[in-house]
Formats: C-alpha cells, structure tokens, sequence
C-alpha cells in the first residue's frame, strides 16, 4: 500500500470531495464528530505540531458557534435562561454546536486538499478535461514569473541609469508606464521565439499524448472503488432519513436502526481512508527502520 | 549519399533585392561534426533555418535542401520534427513549460508518443545528461548553462539524425560553454549524431570539429577539414579575428607546415621555430598616478541575515581614467561588487568612497546623476523607446551634439527598433545613451557577452575613446582575452576578495591555468607575452622564424 498523497490524484480528490461533501449535507452529530476527528487526525499525521493556531480556530468553532446561535434563533422549547428578555433555548445551543462542528470538519477536509493536491496534481486533473487548454495554464503561469522577473530587471537598470528624480511622483508614474510598455514589446519577441521553439519540436503536427507520472495502478482503482461504494452507502442512508435530526421545536434524535448504524460506519470507513493509509504507510516505514 | 546537402540555394527575403543566401552549396555526411563561421549578419542563421522546416523564413527560394536525398519539403511533419533538432541562442525564451520533466516531454507529446515509450525516455535522456536532481525543478530557477542543456536534452530526446545549433553558447559565461561543447562533442562521438553548429566562440571547438564551413556574405565561400581549410585561410580574412590563438599566431607568424588548431599543437608546431634570444619585450611605461576614482576598502556584503558573505573583505582602488577589468569565476561576487558600487544594494561593514567622498554621502539619487553608471548584463532592459534616436533623446534632446565624439557612428541604427539592432549594436547603444547622462565613473557587466571579434574589437575602440576623455570604467568580465588585451589593468576576484591585480602582461603570465591562449603557447619560450599580438612583436624582435 502506497501513501495517500501518491495515490493518483483523482482517487485522491475523489476521497477527499466525497467526505468534505458528505459533512456538508449532513447535520447529524456523531457522524460530523468522525469526520472531524478523521480529518484532523490525518492533517496532524502530515503536519506534527505545526499550525497551532489553524487548530485553535477549528476546535473554537463549535464553542463559538453554540454561543452565538441562540442569540438571534428563539425556537426551541426547553428554556435555559433569558437574558434582556431573550430566551436562550437548548435546542438553539445544540443547533449552533452541530453547525459550528460542521464547519470544522469541513475546514479540515479542505485544508487537507489544498496541502495535498499540489499544481502538479491539478494539472493532471485539469488534463483530463483539456490537454490543450492545460498546456495554456502551463505556458501562463510560467510566463507570468518571467513578466516579473524581467519587470524587476528593467526597473532596477533603470534606476542605475539615473534617469529619475527621487521622490517625484510624475517621473515616477511615467517611468512605470514607459516599463510597462516596453514589457510587451519584450513578451511579443518573446513570445515568437518561444513559439519557434515549439514548433521545432513538432507543436501541432498532430494528435497529442500528454505525459504523466500518475499511473492508474490496482491500488488506486481500489480506493476510488471504495470510496464510491461507500459514499453511496452513506448517500442511501442520509436520503432514506435515517440520519435526520430534528431539532425544533424539539430535539429527536433519528432512531437507531441497522440502517442508522450501518450508515454511519460506512461514512467512518470512507472518513478513515486517508488516515488508514497513512497510518499503514508510517507503521511500514517504523518496521522498516527498526530492521535496517 | 550525403545526410544533408543544399544545393545551389538562394534565398531572399520579400521586399529585398539582394538575396540573403546567394548560391550555397553544401554536404554533411552522416556523423560529421561541422562548424559554420562567419561575421555577423552573413546569413548564418538563415541558413540553419532553411534546412529546418518549421522554422524557414517567409522568402522567395530557388535551389534547395535535401535530408537523406529527399527534399525537406518531401518529409512528413512528424519525421521533419522529430529527426532534425534545433537549438537557439537564447536559454531562457526556448523554455515552454514549468517543469523540467514536462519540457523534456514537450516533444515527445508532441509526436503523440505512448506513456511507457516516454516515460522510459525521460528517465534515460536525465540520466545521460546527469539532469536527474533537477526533474521536479522549475526551469527558472537553473542557471543559464543549465537551461541550455535541458534545451538539448529536449530536443536530443526525440531521437534526431541531425542537430542544428545557432550560437547555443552565446549567453553563457565561459564554463558553461565549454560544458555544453564538450556535451555535444560527446553526442557526436556516442551516437555518430550529425551536427551544424553556427558559433562564434572558436576556440574550443575547431580542434573537436570534423569540419568546417566558412560563410562570407551570404554564401559558402569555403568547407573543408578545419586543418587543411586553415591553413589555406588568407591571413588578411576577416573571420581570422575570431579563429583560436594558434591559428592566428600561425598566420601571423608565416611559419612553415599546417596550421596548428590547439594550444598544444601550437606549443609542439609552432614555438620550437622561434628563435628565443630576448625572452620579453621591455616593460610598458608605468601607468599615470590619477587621483583615485574609487576607493573600496574591507567591505563585506551578504544578501540574506543567515546568508554566506558575497563581498569578503574586498579591497580595491580604481584610478580616474583607467580601464580595469575584474575577472572572476561564477559566484565570485563581480555582479555584486558592481551593485554596491552603484548604490543599488549597500555594504555593512567597510567603506567604499567614489570620488573622494563616501558613498552614503551622495544623497537623493546624486550618485546617479553625473557621477556614476551602472550599464547592466542584459542590455535590453536599457532600452523603453521605439527607436534609437528616441531612446537617446529621452536623456538629452541635443544628442547629436554631445555625442559628435563618440568613437562610433550611430546615426545608421537611429530610425531602426532597439531591439531589432544585433547584439553588439544593441550594447554600443546602450553604451551612448549612458554616456549622455555624463558618467565619470562607468560601470559595466559583462559587457562582451554574445558579441563577435569584430563587434568586440568596436567596443574596445569606444571604451578607449571614453577612458581618453577622462571617463573611468570598471569592467566585470568573464572574457579573459578581451581583458588580456584592452584593459589597462586587471583585478582577480575570488570568493568575494581581490586577490591579485596587476598590469594585464604581468597579471597573466604569473597565472598558470586563469590565463589566455597565447600565454599558455608561449609559457617557457617567452617570458610575459599574453596576447597573440605580442608574440608577434617579440618574434620579429627575435628575427623571425627560423
């Protein structure tokens, strides 16, 4: 078994959407308690101690959230106190402290996709739509730091020239149009010998390949399968409403069925994927070193 | 049957008379190493570009190219992409993607190559260019050598017959040409590869080539082995500017037998016919005691907090009129010794005085108005206007006035774009627009990177007038033969300190591997000769060859 973040990208994003969105379109506690604490077990397996202030935030929410609900939500009928004439009601608290979990949880599944899906991994995603189109993005990102760079080239030779005054504002201004302006008639002559150079090398003579060092491997066709499969387990499960909650005017809470429990532990195994990889990954390397 | 022939091609261009190309008739036969030589403005990249397809020029032909006996129209695009490789000058604009690995892929995609094909190719093509550490590197952050040869292994990865190569070393500083030369002499002798390289930068490879074609004014006017094509060369040529040492020395001498192409045939061939009597010429006036113009004196500079030092304890003094040159390796610290001196980034420890006076003592910019100028490595970042003349009147409406004594004519390149003008134009240009800020002390980086021997000799010639108009100019320079022979002293800069300078006949001949051609030819005959032109004087002192 390979680490998670080796596996192909699109099993990866796959994962990764499938328990992010799930945690959105859900409201049900125990299953938004396993997604955060899947979510946040996997980001600090990558990280350590790093970003304490990331957690702070995260675990804040819920807290804040159960505190600010009832301020402006009267429903509920179990009162706990009134302030200036207010009812702070039970169910508003616990409606606040669900949603506040929500957002964490889902803070951590993002999270975890942006440190994991690097411009490489999106490139190789975005390919699949449209190698030509992708080719683009490329070419512009990279052209984008070269602008700047030549930018910075320019304006400092200028400098050294001498050929402003300090501190006067329509110098100032008027070089900085003169840089600009003289920064597309470099990026036109570059532009043609950078189009030479691709067409000197077959640009456009033909159907493309593009090349990739992503592989779909058995591996990886396996985690895309489970995740889906037990997506759609959970899916079945929120649509039948086994995991509705209601929470005014009253609480009830769903009833605990076969198909309740059996939801829930399929959405604990499609949120526990990442860190079981992980996990896994980090035992064999432990069992590695110990024999080296 | 010949890989690559042109048979009477004429070229030109539309809304030209004079053909480009005129007649040219030419053979390459497979595994040939052929070097093509020429002043600037012969029509040597027409020529490459004629024999490559997808890079010909608009123009009207006659006569024509043959790959492998057919003619290039007659290929198909992919074979025509594929078995005839380009390289250009220019490392940085050839680049097409962010990655290494995906410029390496470029091609390959390109032919619509299956994934196992490319990937097995990538991994062999890293591996024989020992690019395997940079694979996941973005382009940009390699050094120009660098970005060359991933230039090469990316069109070497398609697998071509022939490679053609236009001034591929031009940008590069000494070393990394050197590198990218001897990779292609490798490629030649591993794959018997054919190759058309256009190169001004001799010296290194007409001992390597297996021929050589001499272009003059559009046309081939001469091809042969390189020995046999030498030594028939006139001596009065206008290419002999740019041939290696011995091969000057050879024809400057008159002595006997085929021309000698390396520093150690030329030791072997050509010195044990001199006549060694008098070992030195009489030692050169000493130089005028000017005021100094700069005074550097243990400064220390580093870019980063936690950063290694860049200026180390530099020490160094510049007197008012003079020509000195600082050569030095990559990374020495000669760009930065220039950045400091024009105020661009400051040093924290030591003390740099510019006419007397310290820098941090020239307030709001004072430094740059009439003192001192920085002309930078890339003189394209110089230029904001659509013409020359606009681009000079930008600092001086009366232009024509102030410059009526600059050693060169300009008033050609006014109406044309500074960007269309040729490299060595381009920094002559350059050159008069600084002067009309009226510099008295003019700093330059690098400023014979890509140029000829003729454009070369230009600048020296302007340089001199300058320095005799009491201008001071400070060159860093990684063009050992351009200071051996035009600065009035030179300075050693290594790991951020000065650590010799001297007159240029003594600095080179206590050096032993830092030091030009003819000194190395004429070590143990003759005692402080550093340039061809020098041996030559001391011989016919001597009295000639025996």
């Amino acid at each position: 078994m390979r680490a998670f973040d080796t596996m192909n990208p699109a099993a990866v994003t796959v994962t990764l959407i499938l328990a992010a969105c799930i945690t959105i379109f859900s409201l049900e506690p125990l299953l938004l308690g396993i997604s955060l604490i899947c979510a946040a077990t996997y980001f600090l397996m990558r990280n350590g101690r790093r970003h304490a202030a990331f957690h702070i935030g995260a675990i804040g929410m819920p807290l804040l959230f159960a505190l600010l609900n009832p301020l402006w939500n009267q429903h509920g009928t179990t009162v706990l106190f009134v302030i200036n004439q207010r009812a702070v009601t039970q169910e508003a608290l616990v409606y606040g402290g669900v949603t506040g979990l929500r957002l964490a949880a889902v803070l951590y599944w993002f999270r975890n996709f942006s440190d994991l899906m690097t411009s490489e991994k999106l490139f190789y995603l975005f390919r699949g739509f449209s190698p030509k189109l992708a080719l683009v993005f490329t070419m512009a990102v990279r052209n984008l730091s070269l602008f700047r760079a030549q930018m910075r080239k320019i304006q400092t030779s200028q400098r050294a020239l001498g050929l402003y005054r300090e501190g006067h504002l329509i110098d100032d201004l008027r070089g900085g149009m003169r840089v600009f302006s003289i920064l597309l008639t470099w990026a036109l002559e570059n532009g043609i010998i950078t189009a030479n150079s691709m067409s000197a090398r077959g640009y456009g003579c033909g159907k493309r390949s593009s090349f990739t060092f992503y592989r779909w491997e058995k591996g990886d066709v396996a985690l895309l399968l489970t995740a889906l499969v037990l997506a759609a387990a959970v899916i079945a499960g929120i649509l039948s409403g086994a995991l509705t909650w209601q929470f005014y005017p009253q609480r009830i809470p769903p009833a605990m069925t076969l198909q309740y429990f059996g939801a829930i532990a399929a959405y604990a195994g499609l949120a526990m994927l990442p860190v079981i990889y992980e996990g896994k990954e980090m035992l064999t390397w432990h069992c590695l070193r110990q024999s080296i | 049957m010949a890989l690559l022939a042109a048979e009477h091609l004429t070229v030109t261009f539309p809304e030209c008379e004079a053909p480009v190309l005129n007649d040219v008739n030419f053979s390459l036969e497979t595994g040939d190493f052929a070097v093509l030589c020429g002043a600037t403005g012969c029509g040597k990249t027409t020529l490459l570009r004629m024999c490559k397809r997808e890079l010909s020029p608009l123009c009207s032909q006659t006569g024509g190219v043959r790959f492998d006996g057919e003619p290039l129209a007659a290929l198909d695009a992919k074979t025509s992409a594929g078995t005839i490789g380009f390289v250009m000058q220019h490392p940085e604009q050839q680049i097409v993607t962010d990655k290494v690995w995906h410029e390496l892929a470029f091609g390959l995609e390109n032919l619509n190559t299956p994934q196992d094909i490319m990937r097995r190719r990538i991994a062999e093509i890293a591996s024989y260019f020992g690019m395997e550490d940079w694979l996941e590197r973005d382009p940009a952050s390699l050094s120009g050598g660098q970005k060359q040869l991933l230039n090469l292994a990316s069109v070497m990865i398609m697998q071509p017959r022939l490679l053609l190569l236009d001034e591929p070393t031009a940008q590069l500083d000494p070393i990394a040409a050197a590198d990218f030369l001897t990779t292609l002499h490798r490629l030649n002798q591993d794959f018997s590869v054919t190759i058309l390289l256009a190169e001004h930068r001799l010296e290194e490879v007409i001992p390597q080539c297996s021929r050589l074609l001499l272009m003059d004014r559009g046309t081939v006017v001469m091809q042969d082995a390189p020995r046999t094509l030498l030594s028939a060369l006139p001596a009065d040529a206008p290419v002999m500017a740019g041939m290696p040492a011995a091969v000057r020395l050879h024809h400057a001498l008159g002595t006997k037998g085929d021309c000698p192409l390396s520093v150690s045939e030329a030791r072997h061939m050509l010195m044990p016919q001199l006549c060694c009597k008098q070992d030195a010429l009489p030692e050169p006036d000493p130089l005028p005691e000017t005021a100094p113009a700069l005074t550097v004196s243990d400064a220390y500079f580093r870019y980063e907090r936690q950063g290694r030092d860049i200026l180390n304890g530099l020490c160094f003094s510049v007197r008012t009129g003079e020509l000195y040159c600082m050569i030095g390796g990559n990374g020495a610290g000669k760009s930065t010794v220039l950045s400091v001196l024009s105020g661009l980034n400051r040093c924290y420890a030591g003390k740099v005085e510019i006419f007397g006076r310290r820098i941090q003592d020239y307030k709001h910019r004072s430094l740059h108005q009439q003192c001192v100028t920085l002309l930078p490595q890339d003189v394209q970042t110089v230029f904001l206007r659509n013409t020359a003349a606009e681009e000079l009147a930008e600092i001086d409406k009366n232009y024509e006035t102030v410059l009526h004594d600059f050693p060169f004519d300009l008033k050609p390149l006014y109406p044309q774009h500074p960007y269309d003008l040729s490299g060595g134009e381009q920094q002559l240009l350059a050159l008069a627009k600084v002067m009309l800020t009226k510099p008295r002390l003019l700093l330059l980086d690098e400023p014979t990177k890509g140029l000829d021997a003729q454009s070369k000799r230009r600048l020296a010639d302007v340089l001199h007038g300058l320095t005799a108009q009491g201008v001071t100019v400070l060159m860093v320079t990684h063009d050992i033969e351009f200071a051996a022979c035009h600065a009035d002293r030179c300075g050693f800069l290594s790991r951020g300190a000065l650590i010799s300078a001297d007159i240029p006949t003594r600095f080179f001949s206590e050096n032993a591997f830092y030091t030009t051609a003819a000194s190395r030819i004429s070590r143990g005959y003759y005692r402080q000769t550093v340039t061809v032109e020098q041996i030559v004087t001391l011989a016919e002192q001597n009295g000639g060859c025996r």
